[in-house]
């Protein structure tokens, strides 16, 4: 059975995993939580980069930022796997403004009509959530979490006004908090 | 504080995504300082995006065994988690420093440049080159105007009002291009507001437009 095989029988609590780390300094722990994350969040940021070394250059930094602020990970305030987003999300920001993130090719996505494939989901509940969402709303979402467009460039790629987007992104936002049991 | 307008949740999710031009992550960061209401739903679009990241297929990459061999072998250089680190913010916002200025009272002291009569302004850094801080004299207003891109408009100090309501510190306007809009300051006192803007403002009537060179909006 592989390593892979055997995390999805034995389903791991990242987030008492985390505390978990910080408590004992495991560093063995700590590669389980970089074996279950890392391709997660390296194809993450290679949409968002659209270049592979800074991609995996902020994906390492993130694993590294994680492991020396595991003391202050509260689980009562986010997830395992939302501590993790906003740490690689804080240094693609940085990346962003440092310009090392290239100019998009807008046009060349023109053409791309994103389906749920393109969100390369496993889980059910988020699948299902996704195409529960209407097409266009489903873009948006996808095109601000995993792309990092602006509104104003989703409304250039996409050929719509710019109240259309930022309506779909609203709505899309509450369904989605609804679905997925995100609540206040 | 008492805060009537926020910017909409769209913008908030993109704050959230890492997706808003930088001009425009000031203005909500700012904002976000003085409101709860934002900042949960802030929380919120995060969570959003955790449950993306948890549920995304773990097909790793073919060169991801080197990587993992190289972050081992940082990793077993690094020191072990500091238990006392300090519990920051996970999203530490570089509010710019004239920011602070105005919100303890020391306005005057900043390198404001004169537009027109009674308006004066200061361009803020920012890699998007959106960002501007903006004093309007009492009662005085802005003309009649609509905007090509998206407009994010936070007031520090002051009042205005146009069509939409009354704007009060802490007080944000998210307008796109659909909303046209007179701005007027009320109150006794100078009305100052940070701007972020992705495109120029599209003033209505023959003097506004001659006049937008020189109020460089």
């Amino acid at each position: 059975m592989s390593e892979a095989q055997v995390e999805s029988v034995v389903e791991m609590d990242w987030n008492q995993c985390l505390e978990q780390i910080a408590i004992t300094g495991d560093k063995r722990l700590f590669m389980k939580f970089y074996d279950h994350f890392s391709p997660r969040l390296h194809s993450w940021m290679l949409k968002l980069c659209a270049d592979a070394t800074l991609a995996e250059e902020l994906c390492q930094e993130a694993f590294l930022q994680a492991w020396r602020k595991a003391a202050s990970y509260e689980p009562r305030k986010a997830s395992a796997s939302t501590w993790l987003f906003t740490i690689a999300r804080n240094l693609f920001i940085d990346a962003k403004r440092r310009h090392k993130v290239e100019q998009k090719h807008l046009h060349s996505l023109k053409s791309e009509d994103i389906q749920i494939e393109h969100f390369n989901l496993d889980s059910n509940t988020v699948k299902e959530a996704i195409a529960k969402l209407p097409h266009r709303q489903a873009q948006v979402i996808y095109q601000s979490y995993y792309l990092g467009h602006s509104h104003s460039e989703i409304a250039e790629i996409m050929g719509l006004p710019l109240g259309s987007i930022k309506s779909s992104i609203r709505l899309a936002f509450q369904k989605l908090c609804k679905d997925l049991d995100v609540t206040p | 504080m008492n805060i009537n307008h926020h910017p909409d949740d769209s913008t908030l999710l993109s704050y959230a995504a890492g997706s808003l031009p930088e001009s425009f992550d000031v203005v909500v960061a700012c904002h976000l300082q003085r409101c709860a209401h934002c900042h949960e739903k802030t929380f919120q679009a995060e969570a959003v995006a955790g449950q993306l990241l948890e549920a995304l297929s773990n097909q790793a990459p073919s060169h991801s065994r080197a990587f993992r061999d190289d972050f081992f072998q940082k990793l077993e250089r690094e020191p072990l988690p500091e238990p006392n680190t300090d519990l920051i913010d996970p999203r530490p916002e570089t509010i710019p420093e004239a920011i602070h200025a105005i919100l303890s009272g020391n306005s005057e002291d900043l390198p404001w440049k004169r537009l027109v009569p009674g308006m004066h302004s200061i361009a803020l850094e920012s890699s998007d080159g959106g960002l501007k801080l903006l004093r309007i004299a009492p009662g005085r207003n802005l003309p009649m105007h609509s905007h090509q891109g998206t407009e994010l408009t936070l007031v520090l100090q002051g009042a205005f009002q146009d069509e939409l309501g009354c704007f009060n510190p802490g007080d944000v306007a998210d307008l796109n291009h659909e909303v046209e809009h007179q701005p007027i300051t009320i109150g006794n006192e100078a009305c100052i507001c940070l701007v972020a803007m992705d495109a120029p403002l599209q003033f209505k009537g023959l003097v506004p437009k001659l006049l937008q060179p020189f109020i460089g909006f």
